[in-house]
């Protein structure tokens, strides 16, 4: 990064290379189709490279920084473009994995989160629902309320004991 | 929604799931923001959440983007020599303020001249065309792009009807694009920009532009090509991949 603060252009193609596949798959989780896809990992890198004194090591992983900037940056777009997710309508299941081995130190990660998403799908279907809708699609409680017309409380109490279920199932599966 | 300030930490440990995944209403921000730093306990939770948060990035059904992408971030923080000398000496400043406006109004006149072009092979006979039916006036340039395209040359003469001038702008090493197309600009000065037309970059990285103007082209500071989207734009949209001085 302190190579791209000086103007590196070299250092941020091997950014790229480490995390353009990354930025690009958490946008399409978001958006759904790969024209905007392209353009948000695009403004990703840009936006980085206008301001790689944003990124502070203390704060977090690099990985996650970069991927968080793609998935606000899809859900601003989705909210610009007028168009609430329908992260139900696009389940994850049915979204073909597009990808050619490469240059990826995430290898691990990527597996880490193959082993998360194989645990969301034995969360009951109200409790997961929510949890995506509200982490791909930006919704806050109240957003998914309404849009599902379901009671505020219940929205709570689903969001809550899913992610308590989750974080339980991650737990073990990290120590076995 | 209610709080239960007699007990903040127990409450916020309810909060703070929805809260690292960004579910939160606005009035559970608040109160988490407010409460946090006095709650440990809290705060570990939100470390574990957040942890998990993380990791649910790498849920998504992995990707890979075209290359495309790859080159629009090269070419858009590329550094160009060329055009800094456009932005820095603009050719408006180094002429006087009469000769200027003559030819502004020579531009805008000779709008009319202005041949709308499309991609195309250039023939023998159209380079033929275009070193020998003019008067003997002419002149080739080369100019420099960044790596990703660094060739290209402008030749241009006088036309035959000696009120024209004819370019012909042939690029080598330029990636071909799925869904946009390149543009050509010729720069007055730095805010006075003209189009020359369009085209495309052959699967071998070589494309070609024939324009005519009605102004003389060594009248124009410099050249441009841009990444457009398909039919042209009015002005230019993006960073230039290719420039040079005329």
């Amino acid at each position: 990064m302190k190579r791209i603060r000086n103007g590196d252009q070299t250092a941020l193609r091997m950014l790229y290379d480490q995390y353009g596949g990354a930025v690009y798959s958490v946008a399409y989780r978001v958006l759904g189709d790969h024209p905007r896809s392209e353009e948000i990992t695009q403004d990703v890198f840009l936006r980085v490279w206008g301001n790689a004194d944003l990124w502070q090591a203390r704060k977090g992983k690099l990985s996650s920084w970069l991927m968080t900037i793609a998935r606000n940056a899809a859900i601003d777009r989705v909210r610009k473009d007028q168009r609430r997710v329908d992260v139900a309508s696009t389940p994850v299941d049915d979204m073909p994995e597009r990808y050619i081995e490469e240059q990826d130190i995430s290898r691990h990660l990527w597996q880490n989160g193959r082993t998360l998403r194989a645990l969301i799908a034995q969360l009951p279907p109200e409790q997961a629902e929510p949890i995506e809708l509200a982490f791909f699609g930006g919704m806050t409680h109240q957003d998914i309320a309404d849009t599902q017309a379901i009671p505020l409380g219940t929205v709570k109490t689903r969001i809550r004991l899913g992610l308590q279920k989750l974080r339980a199932m991650w737990e073990d599966s990290q120590d076995d | 929604m209610k709080f239960d300030l007699t007990d903040p930490c127990n409450q916020l440990i309810d909060i703070i799931p929805a809260y690292a995944i960004g579910a939160a209403d606005d009035d559970e921000i608040a109160f988490v923001d407010a409460h946090l730093a006095d709650c440990p306990e809290a705060q570990r939770e939100l470390a574990a959440y957040n942890d998990l948060s993380d990791s649910l990035l790498y849920s998504v059904p992995q990707q890979t983007p075209p290359p495309v992408v790859l080159d629009r971030i090269m070419r858009a923080t590329a550094p160009l020599d060329a055009p800094v000398r456009v932005y820095q000496k603009p050719f408006w400043r180094q002429i006087s303020g009469i000769a200027a406006g003559v030819l502004l109004v020579l531009l805008i006149a000779s709008n009319a001249f202005w041949v709308a072009n499309q991609s195309r092979p250039v023939t023998n006979e159209q380079h033929l065309i275009l070193n020998y039916a003019g008067t003997g006036q002419t002149r080739q340039i080369s100019l420099n792009g960044d790596p990703v395209t660094p060739a290209a040359t402008l030749t241009w003469g006088v036309g035959s009807a000696q009120d024209t001038w004819v370019g012909l702008f042939s690029v080598e090493r330029l990636p071909a694009l799925e869904r946009e197309t390149y543009q050509v600009w010729l720069f007055l000065n730095e805010s006075d920009v003209i189009s020359a037309g369009t085209f495309d970059s052959a699967a071998d990285g070589t494309g070609y532009l024939i324009f005519e103007t009605g102004v003389p082209i060594s009248q124009f500071y410099a050249i441009g090509v841009t990444v457009e989207p398909v039919g042209g734009s009015p002005a230019p949209t993006t960073n230039p991949v290719l420039a040079g001085n005329i």
